[in-house]
């Protein structure tokens, strides 16, 4: 008993830890649209935990390279990507990270201006802004900043062209 | 097949060097040696107009234009947010096929879901498309479909051949090497008239989107960006499911859906690319980073 409470634990923990990493939110529902293979590690080679069947409903926890971790029922193993289809739900129409900056002004900026946003009607008379344009001069980066930022994070280049 | 090709290119040489000399409306219905001028105009003048148009002409087109964009919503205030996102514009563009043109990269203030390029290396993203990204891999998949709109230079050929207003092959006329040689002049900027057309070529242009197989193109060009620029190809279907579960979602896509194939549709057709058939596709995610730039 204490150790599936623990084995839960572990896995809430390691779950929640790679939402961050893995960058998938938690509680992203998802549909298989093909019968696939739930594996144990995200390989072909990987042992098969499972058979899923098209239309069998999953919880996407994390991806890594092609493949989702997922969770159904109490089983749990990767899944091809390509395999599933991501549903919308509540979270969907509003921004589901928890550090996502943009979802207090979500909205609001319609509201608030009225007759602003990339709408085709607003589009369609939009008047040519060279001095909101020019702003952007101040942001760019130079080819320096940008290896320095690329090695910071590890970036493997093929070989930048030059 | 070797003597038609030499005829072909023998004609095209006098073709363009008499387009030079005499103007392009004079050539209509000239007959040189049995060849007629005319197909063969019409295909210098295709292949002039897009191709060989200068640089500072095209980045002159594509400041009208982002103006344009930029007009219809204002750019994102927060330097750091905008910082990033230019630091990860740039590091693709050096690993596309034009890494030496002036690269712009902006986040636009606007809650729906959505980005845009303009020629000349304009890039931008909304706000909205950012919130509902989770790594910087997937952010780069963004940017690099973009990018690849430019590079490839869909929204040019989209303007050249687009008649709904009207004046759309005078448009890039007016502006190219081609027109300068006739009138003996150096390039001078945009005239006026040309100016305007442009902004409503662009306002069109936006509102509808550029040819599917463009959009198609655009996202083949992304998977392959990304593994050059060392992310996970793999981030961008991810990213296009996102879109794809958003289709019957609350509001916020309308325009994205508008213009472009569905989400649906693009997965099936990207899915073919190389990078997604081989098993040693490997890159970085990012997540982490990209979430503490945008805090």
């Amino acid at each position: 008993m204490r150790h599936s409470i623990r084995n839960s634990i572990i896995k809430l923990i390691i779950s929640a830890v790679m939402t961050t990493i893995a960058g998938v939110s938690a509680n992203q529902p998802g549909q298989l649209v093909t019968n696939a293979d739930l594996k144990k590690e995200p390989s072909t080679k990987a042992k098969t935990v499972s058979e899923l069947k098209r239309g069998d409903s999953v919880e996407i926890l994390s991806r890594e390279g092609g493949w989702y971790a997922t969770q159904a029922d109490k089983k749990s193993g990767w899944v091809r990507m390509l395999h599933i289809r991501m549903l919308g739900n509540d979270a969907s129409t509003t921004s589901q990270t928890t550090s996502s900056v943009f979802s207090a002004g979500r909205g609001q900026s319609a509201i608030a201006t009225g007759i602003r946003g990339l709408t085709e009607e607003n589009l369609k008379n939009a008047n040519a802004d060279f001095n909101e344009l020019k702003k952007l001069d101040a942001w760019q980066a130079d080819s320096k900043s940008a290896e320095t930022f690329a090695r910071a994070g590890k970036l493997n280049s093929k070989g930048a062209k030059k | 097949m070797k003597r038609l090709r030499l005829a072909y290119l023998i004609v095209f040489s006098i073709s363009v060097s008499l387009t030079a000399l005499v103007g392009c409306k004079e050539l209509k219905g000239l007959n040189v040696g049995g060849y007629q001028l005319d197909p063969v105009v019409s295909a210098g003048e295709k292949l002039i107009n897009a191709q060989s148009m200068s640089q500072e002409a095209e980045i002159d087109v594509g400041t009208q234009m982002a103006a344009t964009l930029v007009g219809a919503s204002a750019l994102d205030t927060q330097h750091k947010q905008q910082a990033y996102v230019a630091k990860v514009g740039k590091w693709l563009s050096l690993h596309s096929s034009r890494s030496n043109i002036p690269w712009k990269f902006g986040i636009l203030q606007d809650d729906d879901i959505n980005a845009f390029a303009a020629p000349g290396g304009y890039v931008f993203i909304t706000s909205g498309m950012l919130a509902i990204l989770e790594s910087e891999a997937e952010l780069a998949g963004v940017l690099a479909h973009e990018i690849t709109h430019v590079t490839e230079k869909h929204h040019l050929k989209a303007v050249q051949k687009d008649n709904v207003t009207g004046a759309a092959s005078d448009i890039l006329l007016a502006v190219t090497d081609h027109h300068l040689a006739q009138t003996g002049g150096q390039y001078q900027g945009l005239k006026q008239d040309v100016a305007e057309k442009l902004v409503s070529a662009s306002r069109t242009l936006y509102a509808r989107g550029l040819d599917r197989t463009d959009e198609h193109s655009a996202d083949n060009g992304a998977a392959a960006l990304l593994q050059q620029a060392g992310y996970d190809p793999w981030a961008y279907i991810a990213v296009l499911q996102k879109l794809d579960a958003r289709v019957n979602g609350g509001g916020g896509m309308a325009l994205l859906l508008k213009t472009h194939p569905t989400p649906e549709t693009r997965i099936k057709k990207l899915s073919e690319h190389k990078v997604y058939q081989a098993s040693d596709t490997v890159g970085a995610t990012l997540a982490t980073r990209f979430q503490s730039s945008l805090q």
